[in-house]
């Protein structure tokens, strides 16, 4: 309770109140804007925040995610353009409902969803967290490398679209980054051929701009064209209340669904939108009426994608495995602002889950008040064309990369990894596991090292402690059924069956 | 958009892949010695991990390389790598793309390692919205030089960010 009342008046202060309603309000615009996402939005306020004292920081780039993951909604409802991928299913229902006159109620209902299945989600936050907390102490360093490696495959078969082996491929490409510089036991240089500015190894933030932000970038050379945007009229709001009490069971599946999946390494907030919606039409007694502008299909998924922002933050806080790419963009945030989520993270800073509970919740009250003053304008903001946005953004992406060491070697990583993260958008590479790769490289590494330093090179520990086992054979499981080798042997076994019959 | 290219980029990226394995394997090889020499052991080496990583690269890469071949017709590898490196060579979005990432290299590596930052991008601010064909260049001029300065205010003079 005492840290509760602490975070609240931490966020009270007039700076921090300043950047809590600047930072929802960005987000909701980025969010809103199609070709922005959440995580890019967090990408580059984590670089631009680095100047402000932690808690302001920490203050910005919460408040940024939820305005970001819920602003996505308005473009939906107006444009049929999802503005974030966690939008994406209310699209199904907002835009009819748009059609039909009934734009700002269909906002209205999105973000009133939005903000209560935040607020469950972080509920769910502050009850699960230490419960996964106390379970990771049994943790050694068998475990913690079997976790990073198990980080990775999983988030690779999540977001890799088709072929989940570019989703491992881009992983691994990522721990070998985090090689790069000097390694964390001998102070041995790696991958540095005498470049003085390698040696302290690539930083997060650069490469994170780079391979989220870069790519929408580019993608302004290769369009244009001007959108369709409906028009908002005036809707009575007592309507809109009235629709949200009669599915607030709606919003309570849609939030733990959304918490569930959020948990889920890798597995992002448009699945837990999706998901939410494939539940309510499926539940229904009229299930022929969504995708005509059913209220309830809006509601569900709306509630779905934001309750993935708390559920994903709980492996974040108790694992420091992130359970989205936004959840791994603000692992790096947190990284950066001296936090070390995991198992140890209530022992050193006890108060940090506590404050970012408070922090979550103001920022999702100031997401709903904001976007529903917001929408007034959502036609106009939305009405601004790429051509005009992203050379602003580029200069932001230069900006966010430079303040975090005052270098500008950095503006070049991000150059590079930014070309790297077209190229990867292009050829269907996930940027997820890449990133989760660089974030837990060294994880990845001094734990081997160590592990076998301590076994005296014996690979015996990784198999007989139960939690390394578990990892190891989920791993295992994860790699051979994503090979289709289950596939083969049952295929195999009834072949063989028909040989032998005939 | 749906690309219809998959076959063929994850020809050519399990190639370069599976040359970036060995390298990075042979590079581990390297670094293992250097452990080796300064009395080591070939467990704490700084080696071991990326040797790992170059190894599961390697055959990562394989295994791509092996998947994108089989979804070829028998004989038409060679005529559908050629029509697509023709295409990619041909297309205007290509094209468009590696203009927008030489202004940008340009800027990001040139312009902005010699000139004062608010210089650079505004120069760049203004020469990119021209080229997007976003605006006429009096009103492309006004907008840079406000976000250009809205950006130096707030980082150098309320963040106190020192700005290059």
């Amino acid at each position: 309770m005492e840290y509760i009342i602490e975070a609240f008046l931490i966020a009270c202060t007039p700076l921090n109140l300043l950047a809590l309603i600047g930072s929802t309000l960005l987000g909701l615009v980025c969010g809103m804007l199609p070709g922005l996402t959440s995580t890019m939005a967090v990408a580059l306020l984590t670089g631009l925040s680095y100047g402000l004292p932690t808690q302001t920081a920490l203050i910005v780039v919460i408040s940024v995610y939820v305005g970001a993951i819920s602003g996505g909604c308005q473009s939906a409802v107006l444009l049929n353009i999802p503005g974030t991928p966690a939008s994406a299913a209310t699209a199904q229902d907002g835009y009819p409902l748009a059609q039909q006159g009934k734009a700002g109620l269909a906002i209205f209902l999105a973000t009133t969803s939005s903000f209560i299945a935040t607020v469950i989600s972080i509920i769910c936050v502050a009850a699960f967290t230490p419960t996964l907390s106390a379970w990771a102490l049994n943790f050694g360093v068998y475990e913690y490398f079997m976790l990073s490696f198990f980080g990775i495959v999983i988030c690779g078969n999540l977001t890799a679209k088709e072929n989940p082996l570019k989703g491992w491929i881009a992983g691994f490409v990522g721990l070998f980054i985090a090689q790069i510089g000097l390694e964390s036991i001998n102070a041995i240089p790696r991958f540095v051929y005498d470049n003085v500015s390698l040696r302290g190894g690539i930083q997060l933030i650069p490469v994170m701009i780079g391979l989220f932000g870069f790519p929408e970038i580019l993608n302004a050379f290769q369009r244009s064209g001007k959108k369709e945007i409906g028009e908002l009229e005036k809707f009575n709001p007592i309507e809109g209340l009235r629709i949200i009490k009669n599915n607030i069971f709606n919003i309570i599946r849609s939030s733990f669904i959304g918490v569930s999946v959020g948990i889920i390494p890798g597995v992002g907030e448009d699945i837990g939108g999706w998901l939410s919606y494939w539940a309510t039409k499926s539940l229904s007694k009229d299930p022929d009426s969504f995708g005509t502008g059913n209220p309830a299909g809006i509601i569900a998924p709306e509630a779905g994608n934001n309750a993935c922002v708390g559920g994903a933050l709980i492996p974040v806080l108790s694992l420091a495995v992130p359970g989205s790419t936004s959840a791994a963009v603000l692992l790096a945030a947190f990284y950066l602002h001296g936090y070390l989520p995991g198992p140890l993270l209530y022992t050193d800073s006890p108060d940090f889950v506590y404050k970012l509970c408070v922090y979550m919740v103001l920022a999702s009250f100031a997401m709903w008040a904001l976007a529903l003053i917001v929408s007034r304008f959502s036609v106009k903001i939305l009405g601004i064309r790429a051509e005009l946005l992203m050379p602003v953004i580029l200069m932001l992406c230069v900006i966010g990369s430079y303040v975090v060491r005052s270098y500008k070697f950095d503006v070049y990583v991000m150059f590079v990894f930014g070309i790297l993260g077209y190229l990867m958008v292009k050829m269907n590479y996930p940027a997820a596991p890449f990133m989760l790769g660089v974030i837990l490289g060294n994880m990845f590494d001094s734990n081997l090292r160590r592990g076998l330093l301590l076994s005296d090179g014996s690979l015996l520990p990784f198999i007989t402690r139960p939690i390394s086992a578990a990892f190891l054979v989920a791993i295992v499981l994860m790699l051979l059924s994503q090979l289709g080798v289950f596939r083969k042997i049952s295929a195999w076994r009834k072949a063989k069956k028909a040989a032998q019959t005939s | 958009m749906k690309n219809n290219h998959v076959r063929e980029q994850d020809l050519v990226t399990s190639v370069v892949l599976f040359f970036a394995g060995l390298f990075i394997f042979k590079e581990s090889v390297a670094l293992s010695q250097i452990s080796l020499s300064r009395d080591i052991s070939f467990w704490e080496s700084a080696g071991l991990t990326p040797g790992l990583l170059g190894i599961l690269l390697v055959f990562c890469s394989i295994l791509l390389f092996v998947q994108s071949v089989k979804k070829f017709e028998k004989g038409t590898l060679r005529s559908s790598m050629k029509e697509w490196a023709v295409g990619l060579y041909q297309s205007k979005a290509v094209r468009a793309v590696v203009i927008g990432a030489l202004i940008i290299g340009a800027y990001t590596m040139i312009l902005f390692r010699f000139l004062p930052f608010w210089l650079c991008s505004f120069a760049t601010l203004v020469y990119l919205f021209i080229h997007l064909k976003a605006t006429t260049w009096k009103k492309a001029a006004i907008i840079s030089g406000i976000a250009v300065g809205a950006v130096v205010i707030l980082f150098e003079y309320i963040f106190h960010v020192p700005l290059p």
